[in-house]
């Protein structure tokens, strides 16, 4: 592949590097004509030359996702603007030229880069005006690691191309059909780019899975998707995004993660995400998790004009355990939809949810969960608290758990508190003599400590920064 | 059997049939008008245009009237003054479709400031529907137990008015037929600085299905809702309760407790909205299920929705089996299996009836009922 080339025009040149040139120029002009069609479908499937059991399940997915229609029982999805998904494949056409020029990109996102004091080239990247982060002797020296231990993580287009059999057992059947939701068969009927990750029976995996390492991989895209597979005993930490905001003119995410954490596995997804304000992120991610299994879900959702996510875990074995983190941020104009849902399958099985938002001007946050047991599960314990520090009168906040339990030994405990910022904890804070602004950020960062003490320190420190950024000019 | 009839028209046969003023019309066909904007266009099969027998026994002690709505209607201005207003959009399904179609029921007045008493007790072959307006005078004090025992499917349209200070212990127990699918959808509107304290029990029915909506739009209005059964054999409860804080320093506070045995099935929907014109309001919402079986089913789904930062809300909810240790102590101390059961069961529900802080003697009779009711369950060794 020419190096060039890929560093030039980003991953649109990974397409153009393909046989077929002309058919991607083709495919592109014509979906700025005709919109979403079956044939567009079966182009990119073409493109990418890809097998025909996968070529089945773009449109499988694609016929699933003109029979959905757009689900209304959550946020506003009218001015989704489906039509925008065509840009999927880009011709190099004038008007969408990629990668972004650095002179387009907002001020505040390079304000943010600033005071965050993310490095130069990684700033680029961020804002799609480099798709190439050189990280390249990191990363192979990672690999090489890795590979030593049998661990295959590359990204998902190599992984169907050199991992067929793997592939094929997990993608979109088992944990996210494409059945599952409108957004679901969407993204498995356009997909691309995204990390494959395969863990073998009994492998540690002694440091966590950056894809942040993998960046000269087409891994952030529009319909990005995430396979990880732990198999017996195997341990793994991936960790996805980054709390740098993500500029991009994509005005659609929907990406699909799936999990599978086989028996005495351990799998831990830590995913930030900040897109900038005019993304729809509609994401669905869902582990299954088999006997003695620990699945943790730890997640940051920042940016976004409007988030959609609620993980999911399918407890299916004895003993399996699931535990999610997360943290949502709204200021003016998002609404962050987001939660987390358990399905108890079988006995002994055990969750815990800790949600902690915060919203201000204006912004919406709301908390929508689902706990499930089943009858047959015995002996099942689960603990919900979700906590809003709400910090004006213009901004909303919403607590919906769902709780369905038809076990008769379940042990089920759910709290949720909506409130202003103690007044109390910042008299106190400035009796001792902190200042408003600092007292503030002390409350804050206490309440958001029992998640960002579960990121890797980098990230816990961006993201203590982020949330701090974002609670300024909030006092008085 | 009559056939389908469009609601419009039903709720306009229902009006001609007890002769109302045209402003009562008016409430049904709005109650119509907001029902279809929901659901649909809608008719109804099987309406029949008649009184029933509503038996309504009384006791009552201050200045208290009991009427039935077409006396109230002659008598003045005070249910016209309530019923007049327009709909908030929230009323529950339930109560509009009964006030669109009531053909019988009655009207509770309470005036004075010396406290009164209301006992009343609802029998016989109601109307199919059937509407129970209580008005609460300003400033008055009352407290009111309301039993219903009803043989036959019902469906209630009850509200409750309570004008500026009043103050009103509100204790319903609903101990109806085994085979009877009751229906009952309710109302309150608080004024400025009232106080509602409400207990809800259900013994009996085999389908059961209740929907609140609290009304707060009184400034430091103060709302206490108390739900407690237990649902047993196939019984099926549904109960949604929507609090509506629309005005500054409101209150409230929901606490819903059930043990559901046998095969029955609990469905709980609470809800908490405190609107921006709301400061200083203070929410909380405490659901609790003791599961006793294998085959019954609990649904909670607590909601809160704040749109003010100057708030205090909250919500819990806990879902439990019997406690194991519990169990033990009371064995160790040589007391039966079931015997415990009951022991822990009866712990469980009459928590609610002692923080509801009810009158003795309603709270002596209601603890009677749960307590035949958990006999069921566990019957004494």
């Amino acid at each position: 592949m020419d190096e060039t080339i890929l560093k030039e025009y980003g991953r649109d040149a990974l397409l153009r590097d393909a046989p077929t040139d002309d058919a991607v120029l083709h495919v592109g002009r014509k979906a700025q004509h005709t919109g979403l069609t079956i044939d567009i479908v079966k182009e990119i499937s073409e493109v990418k030359g890809e097998p025909d059991w996968m070529r089945e399940k773009r449109l499988e997915s694609f016929r699933i996702f003109e029979s959905k229609p757009v689900p209304t029982w959550g946020p506003d999805l009218s001015q989704l603007d489906f039509a925008s998904i065509v840009g999927f494949v880009r011709p190099k056409g004038k008007e969408n030229v990629q990668p972004n020029k650095w002179e387009e990109v907002p001020d505040e996102i390079k304000d943010t880069f600033e005071r965050l004091g993310i490095p130069e080239a990684e700033r680029k990247f961020l804002a799609g005006a480099s798709v190439q982060y050189d990280s390249e002797v990191l990363y192979k020296s990672l690999r090489k690691s890795m590979t030593d231990l049998g661990v295959i993580f590359t990204d998902m287009d190599s992984a169907v191309r050199d991992y067929p059999e793997i592939v094929k057992k997990y993608f979109m059947n088992k944990c996210v059909p494409a059945s599952d939701n409108k957004f679901a068969a969407l993204h498995g009927a356009f997909w691309s780019g995204g990390s494959f990750v395969y863990v073998p029976a009994g492998v540690k995996v002694p440091m966590p899975l950056q894809i942040y390492f993998m960046m000269n991989y087409p891994g952030f895209g529009q319909f990005e998707h995430t396979l990880i597979i732990a198999e017996e005993g195997a341990q793994v930490q991936y960790i996805e995004g980054c709390s740098a905001p993500h500029y991009t003119k994509d005005s659609m995410h929907a990406a699909v993660v799936e999990i599978f954490a086989h028996k005495e596995s351990r799998v831990r997804y830590t995913s930030i995400q900040n897109w900038s304000t005019n993304v729809y992120n509609l994401n669905t991610k869902r582990a299954v998790v088999y006997e003695d299994a620990v699945m943790e879900w730890v997640g940051g959702t920042l940016g976004s004009k409007v988030t959609m996510l609620y993980p999911c875990s399918m407890l299916m074995g004895r003993g399996a355990r699931a535990e999610h983190l997360n943290i949502a941020v709204a200021g003016a104009g998002q609404v962050k939809d987001n939660g987390a849902k358990v399905f108890h399958m079988a006995s002994d099985t055990s969750s815990k949810i800790v949600s902690k938002s915060i919203c201000k001007e204006g912004g919406v946050v709301r908390y929508r969960g689902k706990l499930f047991v089943a009858k047959n599960a015995l002996r099942v314990k689960s603990n919900v608290r979700c906590d809003t520090i709400i910090v004006d009168s213009k901004s909303k906040a919403e607590t919906v758990p769902v709780m369905d339990i038809r076990s008769k030994d379940a042990v089920i405990g759910h709290e949720a508190s909506v409130g202003r910022i103690s007044e109390e904890q910042l008299f106190y804070l400035m009796s001792r003599g902190i200042d408003a602004e600092e007292a503030l950020s002390l409350v804050v960062r206490g309440f958001i400590e029992p998640i960002v003490k579960e990121l890797p320190l980098e990230y816990a420190v961006e993201m203590n920064r982020l949330i701090e950024m974002e609670m300024e000019g909030s006092v008085g | 059997m009559p056939g389908d009839i469009p609601l419009e028209q039903a709720a306009r046969d229902a009006s001609s049939f007890l002769g109302e003023p045209e402003w009562l019309l008016n409430a049904r066909l709005s109650a119509v008008a907001l029902l279809e904007k929901r659901n649909g266009k809608a008719e109804i099969s099987g309406f029949r245009l008649s009184k029933g027998k509503l038996h309504v026994s009384t006791r009552t002690e201050g200045e208290v009237a009991i009427l039935t709505i077409a006396e109230a209607l002659k008598r003045g201005n005070a249910l016209k003054e309530q019923l007049g207003r327009p709909l908030t959009g929230k009323e529950p399904d339930d109560y509009l479709l009964a006030l669109a179609l009531f053909t019988g029921g009655n009207v509770i007045a309470v005036g004075g400031t010396a406290p009164a008493s209301v006992f009343l007790e609802m029998a016989g072959g109601a109307p199919d529907y059937f509407a129970t307006f209580f008005l609460f005078a300003n400033d008055s004090t009352a407290a009111v137990f309301a039993k219903s025992s009803f043989a036959i499917n019902t469906h209630e349209a009850r509200a409750l008015f309570l004008g500026r200070g009043a103050t009103a212990h509100f204790c319903a127990l609903q101990e109806n037929g085994e085979k009877a699918d009751t229906v009952a959808g309710m109302v309150a509107r608080l004024g400025e600085g009232s106080s509602l304290k409400f207990l809800n029990s259900n013994i009996g029915s085999n389908e059961k299905k209740d929907g609140f909506l609290f009304l707060q739009d009184g400034r430091g209005s103060r709302c206490e809702h108390y739900e407690v059964s237990l649902a047993r054999g196939r019984q099926k409860f549904s109960k949604s309760s929507f609090h509506f804080h629309s005005a500054p320093d409101t209150f409230s506070r929901s606490v819903f407790k059930y043990a559901t045995a046998g095969s029955s099935q609990v469905n709980v929907d609470g809800q908490v909205t405190i609107e921006q014109n709301a400061p200083g309001s203070d929410t909380h919402l405490l659901a609790k299920s003791l599961l006793l079986s294998d085959d019954s089913m609990s649904k909670v789904v607590p909601q809160l929705y704040v749109h003010n930062a100057d708030v205090a809300a909250g919500h819990g909810s806990a879902l439990t089996p019997m406690p194991e240790e519990e169990l033990f102590y009371l064995q160790s101390r040589g007391v039966g299996e079931s015997e415990s059961k009951l022991l822990v069961l009866q712990g469980f529900l009459q928590d609610v009836l002692v923080k509801s802080e009810i009158e003795p003697l309603v709270l002596r009779t209601l603890s009677e009922e749960l307590e035949k009711d958990a006999l069921r369950v566990f019957p004494r060794d």
